[in-house]
């Protein structure tokens, strides 16, 4: 095929993929009862561990090559697993930031709450981890894609190199997304803010 | 036998050609004058002027041009002059929903300056480029204005998947008017697109896509567009005197801003 008709061909996919997305898939605006069940438990510190230069830079010294290979291969599935939930848990609570930021939007920004600015404040990081974690989850999937598990051991890319990505530490913005959220979610009730808590 | 069978094949096709060619202009402007009649009752044209002059160009083209039809070189002369206007319609009515929804973006003079000077250039280059270096025996002027046409197609693509992936990433509300009408561009220059790459690669080969794609796409844009006007949009936008200033733009741009900017810092 070429370029003259691969092009258009191209342009056609991306754009009814676009479109498909975004018809198909409205955004529907969330209140906070139904952030809750849909978050998913995310684990932060398991998140910092994997990612830990320290725990890599033993598994790449005290292991065989062999195992070496098959532990990081392990760790790559589980690191895109957590990257997944970050995306996930970031989207749902975009969603939900949204419906609150829509009747603020055009307020004054001196005279803001403080609940409306951790609003403000939650959508922008809820955004960043979202530009975070498209930019990770497409390393992952390009580790995957090329097994690079089975490299030689030095090739083999280490997970230290995720937790900055476009310029976003994940673990802090993502404990810090926990927290406004919580902060947030603590205007509607102790059991709402107990709930999700638990649930992120 | 076969070849009489085939050749009696051919010639339905080519008959059935003929009678969907002329068919078709004729339930396009029908369709292009219903739009313009609903958009007139729901009081659209003051709030969708270019998308509306669009519309009222392309329909008043195909009368008018229809009526030529029988002086060859008249007709000639008048698709010629006519075209280049229609390719700058469309891509401003296609840009006037994009600037809709994207609107506070607009407020940065970068933003202002590079968004259309890109489209320009492009179009520029891809006319100019014809223009210098026409094939042989073909005008010069009207290969430019083909080029920029296709060119132009490439751009409302562009433009139709940015707005859809800006949309689906910022999770920006459903707009249905906005929505549908960069929808409606989006099908129909992918209609022209691949039109233009099947000739320029196949020659006339597939002579029966080449000239059927382009209008059937365009028909399924007139029913988006048509499905977008008759629908009633629950709240709309904000009345009129309940519009935000420029002032409350800036904030929420500056806001917007204050993200992108978080990442080239850090980045």
């Amino acid at each position: 095929m070429s370029i003259t008709l691969f092009l258009p061909f191209l342009f056609g996919v991306v754009f009814f993929v676009a479109v498909a997305r975004t018809a198909f898939n409205r955004p529907r605006r969330r209140k906070i009862d139904s952030v809750i069940p849909f978050v998913r438990k995310l684990d932060v510190s398991e998140l910092e561990v994997l990612m830990d230069a320290g725990e890599e830079w033993s598994l790449r010294h005290f292991l065989t090559e062999d195992a070496f290979r098959l532990a990081q291969h392990e760790r790559i599935r589980l690191v895109g697993e957590y990257l997944r939930r970050v995306a996930h848990n970031a989207s749902v609570i975009q969603l939900w930031m949204s419906g609150e930021y829509e009747p603020i939007k055009h307020k004054d920004r001196d005279k803001l709450s403080e609940k409306e600015a951790l609003i403000l404040e939650l959508l922008q990081i809820a955004t960043e981890l979202r530009i975070y974690s498209m930019g990770a989850l497409l390393k992952v999937w390009f580790w995957k894609m090329f097994r690079v598990d089975r490299w030689p051991a030095r090739l083999v890319p280490g997970l230290t190199d995720l937790r900055v990505t476009c310029g976003v530490n994940v673990c802090d913005k993502y404990r810090q997304l926990t927290q406004i959220a919580s902060a947030l979610s603590g205007t509607y009730g102790q059991s709402c803010q107990e709930k999700l808590l638990s649930a992120l | 036998m076969q070849l009489v069978g085939g050749s009696y094949n051919l010639g339905h096709l080519y008959a059935l050609m003929d009678s969907l060619g002329s068919f078709l202009p004729w339930l396009s402007a029908a369709m292009q004058i219903w739009i313009l009649a609903v958009m007139w009752r729901r009081s659209l044209f003051a709030r969708f002027p270019l998308f509306a002059a669009y519309i009222a160009f392309v329909t008043l083209r195909a009368i008018v041009g229809s009526l030529f039809l029988s002086h060859q070189e008249l007709y000639f002369f008048f698709y010629w002059t006519t075209a280049p206007l229609e390719v700058a319609l469309t891509l401003l009515a296609a840009h006037e929903s994009f600037m809709k929804v994207f609107g506070n973006f607009y407020l940065l003079w970068w933003f202002r300056f590079l968004f259309p000077s890109a489209i320009i250039t492009a179009l520029t280059y891809s006319g100019c480029n014809a223009y210098i270096h026409p094939p042989v025996n073909a005008n010069p002027v009207g290969m430019a204005i083909i080029s920029a046409q296709m060119a132009s197609q490439y751009v409302i693509l562009g433009i139709s998947v940015l707005f859809f992936s800006l949309i689906k990433f910022l999770n920006i509300r459903w707009k249905v008017y906005e929505y549908r009408f960069v929808l409606g561009f989006g099908i129909s220059a992918l209609g022209m697109a691949f039109a233009g790459a099947l000739r320029s690669e196949f020659g006339t080969k597939f002579t029966f896509l080449n000239e059927m794609l382009p209008p059937v796409a365009y028909l399924i844009a007139l029913l988006v567009w048509l499905s977008a006007v008759r629908e009633t949009e629950v709240q709309a936008g904000p009345a009129l005197d309940d519009r935000p200033s420029p002032r409350e733009l800036m904030q929420e741009l500056r806001y917007h801003l204050r993200i992108v900017r978080t990442f080239l810092k850090k980045g």
